[in-house]
């Protein structure tokens, strides 16, 4: 089941390295290799300058934040969909199923709405998110019973909730300017990031990506039944909140710069689950590793596939859904 | 001979007025393999959670080597008692070896700590121990029900604790896998192991134990080596139907047989003529 682990994780890093040099050189300003090189290496040595300053420009304030925010972003969505697959023992379980995109969506629709700047459309869309996640568990956490069932159920009502407040403002808001905004944020996009964003989101996803990274072995327990877990000596409460206050926090960092992106947080972890198994020391790095390939790629395709920007949302279902037909037909089974 | 655990003055409810469980108490011996004989629904589980730590909602003292399990983590409280449920229910398919070193979790201290080369090795010795070593990097749902039972038992030796708990072990399995599971912890309590198994049925605690507690509504009825408590008549209160106690070997072995085949005159019988009723 398990085939060699290092062998797998070696080569997706290798692909991940080389997609991100690429990515530089690619969009419709053309660069040269070598003159990204130079770039690099001047920043540690002098190096006699060959570019012009707006090559050098393009790829500093430009296409390597962007790209730097793919991967993170790519990488947070993975990472959070194993690890809410891990929480709510459930293969089905994505980046959503808390309500952490739902709530970044209003979030950013309000501050679209109101006519605010870019930064304030994606720190509203993160607020919005994580209040979104804790009324979750607010409401979860007054209802008797299953607290597993309990946090599904409750992160369905409230999305819905959010979902209406969404579809409220689309309703009033000017079809003119702010509508289309609105439903171009609900496409999701990583067109025009800039170092500002990237510095707004990295913080948030390295931390909450952390204590998944490191107790990412006892997550295993959690997958199992809830007395078992506890009986090896696990204190699955405290474990599976820690867990999906991580992985929420994360979710809400990239969603808020991405706008809604499915299927990532589905299809990686299971791909990973796939090459590697299902033991979460290989699979959380793995993952990552996936995600941030698999989103750079698709935000590549978005910039260079026609002379506008193709929304990324579009791109990731289109490869997504039929990818995990794919995954479900070839071993027909889940378990 | 050392009584490692201690139940003192134990009550639990679900509901007011109608308790599960009324003022228990009773010790067991280090190494024994004890088996909980009783009806359906007698809160065989219940008391198993008060003892595993995971129901706390309970009034009185359970101790293990004289420490009340209220005041321990659950990790400390790995390390004295192990639970293997009747059948594992995960939610992805892992390998036997990643199953088994589950196991290990508690043996390290610390918040971050991975298993390593230590418990790696412990895997592969308690693999070994109950033969299931070629099982290894095999898939666990791929597996028989017997053979996952045995990888169950695995995990929980890895765990290192000294006490078994077993929810119904063989109430899951075919007729052979339930014997090669029950030898199994026979085998266990004979190194050592306090087990303490779960069970409905008689015949499996006249076979598979040192001493039997009988219980039923919130009581036990019955507490001492099996050749001495199960009787037709406690066996009667328990279940309500009638069987007689037969021995064999020389009383070295005892079974219980339902009375309707003595009423059927068949056992009286000399001569075979009455069959058929049998066989009807």
């Amino acid at each position: 089941m398990k085939r060699n682990y290092r062998l797998i994780f070696g080569s997706a890093v290798l692909l991940l390295t080389a997609a991100a040099a690429l990515s530089l050189l690619m969009g419709r300003y053309e660069i040269r290799g070598a003159d990204v090189f130079k770039i690099f290496l001047a920043r540690i040595m002098p190096v006699e300058k060959t570019w012009s300053e707006l090559t050098e420009n393009m790829v500093m304030l430009v296409r390597l934040p962007r790209i730097l925010t793919a991967i993170l972003t790519g990488a947070a969505l993975s990472v959070a969909g194993a690890s809410y697959q891990c929480i709510f023992r459930n293969p089905m379980a994505a980046p959503d199923i808390l309500g952490a995109s739902t709530g970044a969506g209003f979030g950013a629709a309000l501050a679209i709405l109101m006519g605010l700047s870019k930064a304030q459309v994606t720190l509203s869309a993160f607020l919005a998110s994580l209040l979104c996640v804790s009324l979750v568990i607010l409401s979860a956490k007054v209802c008797k019973g299953n607290q597993v069932l309990n946090l599904v159920l409750a992160g369905i009502m409230v999305s819905s909730l959010f979902q209406a407040g969404t579809s409220y403002l689309k309703l009033i808001a000017d079809p003119d300017n702010a509508l289309p905004e609105i439903t171009y944020w609900f496409m999701g996009s990583l067109a025009g990031v800039t170092t500002g964003d990237l510095q707004y989101v990295w913080l948030p996803i390295l931390v909450g990506m952390a204590p998944v990274f490191l107790l990412r072995w006892k997550m295993n327990l959690l997958t199992m039944d809830e007395n078992e877990a506890k009986t090896m000596g696990v204190n699955t409460k405290r474990l599976r909140i820690l867990m999906i206050l991580a992985s929420t926090l994360m979710t809400a960092a990239a969603v808020s710069v991405s706008g809604m992106i499915g299927w990532i947080g589905l299809v990686i972890p299971h791909m990973a689950r796939k090459l590697a198994g299902n033991d979460c020391r290989h699979l959380i790095p793995l993952s990552a590793v996936l995600g941030g390939f698999f989103l750079l790629c698709v935000d590549d395709l978005g910039r260079n596939l026609y002379s506008t920007e193709l929304p990324l949302g579009i791109i990731t279902s289109v490869i997504g859904a039929p990818f995990f037909l794919y995954l479900m037909a070839r071993k027909g089974e889940w378990n | 001979m050392e009584l490692s655990i201690e139940v003192k003055e134990l009550s639990f409810f679900y509901e007011k007025n109608r308790p599960v469980w009324e003022k228990i108490h009773f010790k067991i011996k280090d190494g024994s393999l004890v088996s909980l004989l009783g009806p359906n629904g007698a809160g065989k589980s219940t008391l198993f959670q008060c003892m595993l730590g995971l129901q706390k909602k309970y009034k009185g003292e359970v101790r293990i080597d004289g420490e009340n399990i209220r005041s321990l983590s659950p990790a400390q409280m790995a390390r004295k008692a192990a639970y293997i449920p009747q059948s594992a229910s995960a939610a992805f398919n892992y390998t036997v070896k990643e199953i088994v070193l589950m196991g290990t979790t508690s043996l390290a201290p610390g918040m971050f700590r991975t298993p390593g080369k230590k418990e790696e090795k412990l895997v592969k010795q308690v693999l070994e121990k109950m033969k299931i070593g070629h099982l290894e990097n095999r898939s666990f749902m791929n597996l028989s029900g017997g053979e996952r039972q045995l990888v169950l038992i695995a995990r929980a030796l890895a765990q290192q604790a000294k006490i078994l708990f077993m929810d119904e072990p063989a109430a899951n399995l075919d007729y052979g896998n339930q014997i090669l599971v029950l030898e199994e912890m026979r085998r266990l309590a004979a190194e050592g192991y306090t087990v303490i198994q779960s069970t409905h049925n008689p015949e499996q605690a006249f076979l598979y134990s040192d001493s039997v507690m009988a219980v039923k509504e919130g009581k036990i009825i019955g507490f001492g080596p099996p050749e001495k408590i199960l009787s037709s008549s406690l066996i009667k209160k328990l279940y309500g139907v009638d069987v007689k106690v037969e021995s064999l070997c020389g009383d070295r072995i005892r079974i219980c047989v339902p009375s309707g085949l003595y009423d059927g005159q068949w056992c009286l019988k000399e001569k075979g003529e009455e069959n058929g009723k049998l066989g009807a």
